[in-house]
């Protein structure tokens, strides 16, 4: 590999990204892929190994900092740090803002190592294992990563599922991408593009937070101060293993077209409630355990999404779509033959990434502890500061108006479903996965229904069998009756290999 | 009354009728439609929607008629919560109804290479920053006058001048 293209200009990019990346991820409303879609305006005329170091700056940073807002006021950065906020935030609301940061500085650290390390390692490999996968793969792996979200995020499963089937439905309205007609738009033409996930994320996390504020009146009180903890290193890398196995689904999951971090996060968060049985604090109260989870896979799908984009020339998520531009704007081409004819550039994307995440560590742990001083703000001068931002967040989307209102529906919409216990989350995921679901199962239909036997092709394969199983399992194990009817059967096994 | 009164029962009646709405609207669109085929047709997905939903329904609608036998409704009544959140709306639209509607002159200052320009969002959200921290209980003139001040300077600093982010 030659590495003749690392220069001080070089590193400097990377630095520069990176302070870009912490200040875009840390705003609610400004997301990675804006920032990103921002700079390939600035970088048209650049060296292509300038651009690619700035662009791997904003994006390694820029999803790490997507924790930080989620942590200190409940507001995800990006769709992938949602997972986030349900220990961050219970952690930063008892005065442990400080800690939380460190836990999500330091094993976003160790999933974007692990993501760019199998980017390196396993680029084509792992494309080949993707390339694989039907459109009832896609389907099922949605659906997958929608009930286990349902099932994560409520204590009654009945609320997780109808929220991720609203969010679906949601994700719906538009014109339909097979036939160009309009679908649940009711004659608005705005709606025709559908819902932007912006003023939806924004209204749901953002303005819904809000007016639950508002409402319970405690607008004039502040949230208890930081404690600056010092949590020794061996405490802290304790939980290693669990951030190495969340970051390998974080990849996987990555490197699959379409899932993108919030699949990723959502799934290993599950992970890490089944294998952690003890954990010091219970999970969704501000559990360590969470925000390593969700902070090292999410950070991982970094890799795992360039490896399609960059073997098979099909983006990971929204960002890598982006990126995928600048390439083509620089005369590359991302494909099968990529790795072979751009080696340098594969390299600078490799040590631009790597040197990205030595700015995670030092922008996570000097500046970003800074940031936590946004949590003692009494709230009724913070909640009027968040409103604009929020207002700001939906209209830079699109520049549109119509965003706003869509925004202000949407944290009404989140208000009252948190005061009836329906979660937000899965609402979101429903919204970002609906369309794709909906493409990929018409698509499997059609394919199916072409051959002699339309449910054998169907299930044919191993991949979609397990699939299918899964989802059903996750199903299953979250209706109560059959939960205890496994309860007990389990405890009947346990107590007789006591007494064996 | 107390049926009605139960959330479970209320949410049930919800999902029912968005669950009958959709399927409804999805029958009818499938029966207007050209290609009658189920595999293309974009009322599909939506029919297995509502059929989620249908369920879904149902289930709280047992939950719901359960817990009415069982025990009254527990959720606190928060009045004045209400009138706040109201209120907080009715200041939202009123500062989105600004915006989209009045379009004031920009006039802009030159900061070295840095041109601040000024229009319609900085008078709007200064009033609305202004007016909400006052109607949420800030009483200090000092920081009804500063935190609205330098809050909307650093936006329009940051998302118009530095990232050339359009602001409504």
């Amino acid at each position: 590999m030659n590495l003749s293209f690392i220069t001080p200009q070089f590193v400097l990019m990377v630095f520069l990204g990176s302070v870009a990346g912490l200040f875009v991820g840390s705003i609610p409303g400004l997301s990675v892929s804006m920032a990103t879609a921002l700079l390939v305006s600035i970088t048209y005329t650049w060296q292509p190994n300038d651009a690619l170091a700035l662009i791997m700056g904003v994006y390694v940073v820029g999803v790490f900092s997507g924790a930080v807002s989620a942590i200190l006021i409940n507001i995800p950065g990006a769709p992938s740090s949602v997972v986030t906020t349900l220990d961050g935030y219970p952690m930063a609301k008892k005065g442990e803002a400080y800690k939380a940061l460190f836990y999500a500085t330091l094993y976003s650290f160790v999933g974007s190592v692990v993501g760019l390390v199998a980017l390196w390692l396993l680029a084509k490999p792992v494309s080949e294992f993707a390339l694989n996968f039907r459109a009832q793969d896609y389907f099922f792996l949605s659906l997958f990563g929608l009930v286990t979200v349902s099932s994560v995020t409520s204590k009654n499963y009945v609320k997780g599922i109808a929220a991720a089937a609203l969010g679906v439905l949601l994700s719906l309205i538009g014109l339909d991408s097979g036939t160009g007609m309009p679908r649940l738009t009711m004659g608005l033409q705005e709606l025709n593009n559908g819902i932007a996930i912006v003023p939806a994320l924004v209204g749901l996390f953002g303005f819904a937070e809000v007016l639950s504020v508002v409402f319970a009146g405690s607008s004039g009180q502040t949230v208890q101060t930081m404690k600056h903890q010092k949590i020794p290193l061996g405490k802290a890398l304790k939980h290693l293993p669990l951030s190495l196995y969340t970051s390998t689904i974080g990849t996987l999951v990555g490197a699959l077209p379409g899932a993108g971090g919030p699949v990723a996060a959502f799934l290993a968060y599950n992970e890490a409630r089944r294998l952690v049985k003890k954990p010091e604090t219970p999970f969704g109260e501000g559990a360590v355990e969470g925000i390593v989870a969700s902070e090292s896979s999410n950070n991982a799908c970094i890799g795992g999404a360039l490896i399609p984009m960059l073997t098979l020339g099909v983006p990971g998520d929204a960002v890598t779509a982006i990126i995928m531009s600048v390439f083509v704007i620089h005369g590359l081409q991302p494909g099968p033959t990529f790795l072979n004819k751009n080696a340098d550039s594969f390299a600078a994307i490799l040590v631009g990434g790597m040197i990205a995440c030595v700015a995670v560590l030092l922008l996570g742990l000097l500046v970003a502890p800074r940031l936590s001083k946004v949590i003692s703000i009494p709230k009724n001068i913070l909640l009027p500061v968040v409103t604009v931002l929020c207002v700001v967040g939906a209209f830079a989307c699109n520049n549109r108006l119509f965003d706003v209102v869509l925004m202000f529906i949407f944290g009404l919409l989140g208000f009252v479903m948190r005061r009836r216990g329906y979660p937000a989350a899965p609402m979101v995921l429903g919204l970002v996965l609906g369309s794709g679901m909906d493409s990929k199962l018409r698509k499997a239909i059609q394919l199916a229904a072409a051959k002699k036997a339309p449910l054998q092709y169907f299930f044919s394969r191993p991949i979609t069998i397990v699939l299918a199983t899964l989802t059903l399992l996750v199903v299953l194990g979250s209706i109560p009756a059959v939960k205890q009817l496994t309860g007990k059967a389990k405890a009947a096994v346990l107590g007789k290999l006591k007494r064996a | 009354m107390k049926t009605l009164r139960n959330h479970a029962f209320q949410e049930a009646l919800i999902l029912l009728a968005l669950c009958a709405l959709l399927l409804w609207y999805s029958l009818d669109g499938y029966a207007n439609a050209f290609n009658k085929s189920w595999g293309q047709s974009p009322y599909l997905f939506p029919i297995i929607i509502a059929g989620v939903l249908g369920v879904l329904g149902l289930m709280q609608l047992v939950a719901g008629l359960v817990k009415t036998q069982q025990a009254k409704e527990t959720a606190a009544k928060n009045k004045g919560g209400a009138v706040r959140v109201l209120v907080l709306l009715g200041m939202s639209l009123l500062y989105y109804a600004v915006l989209a509607l009045i379009r004031l002159p920009y006039w802009a200052v030159m900061v070295g290479d840095i041109s601040l320009r000024f229009s319609t969002f900085e008078g709007a959200t200064l009033l609305f920053l202004a007016g909400l921290m006052a109607y949420l209980g800030v009483r200090k003139p000092i920081l009804l006058m500063l935190v609205p001040l330098g809050s909307t300077f650093f936006l329009s600093l940051i998302f118009r001048s530095l990232l050339h982010v359009i602001l409504p």
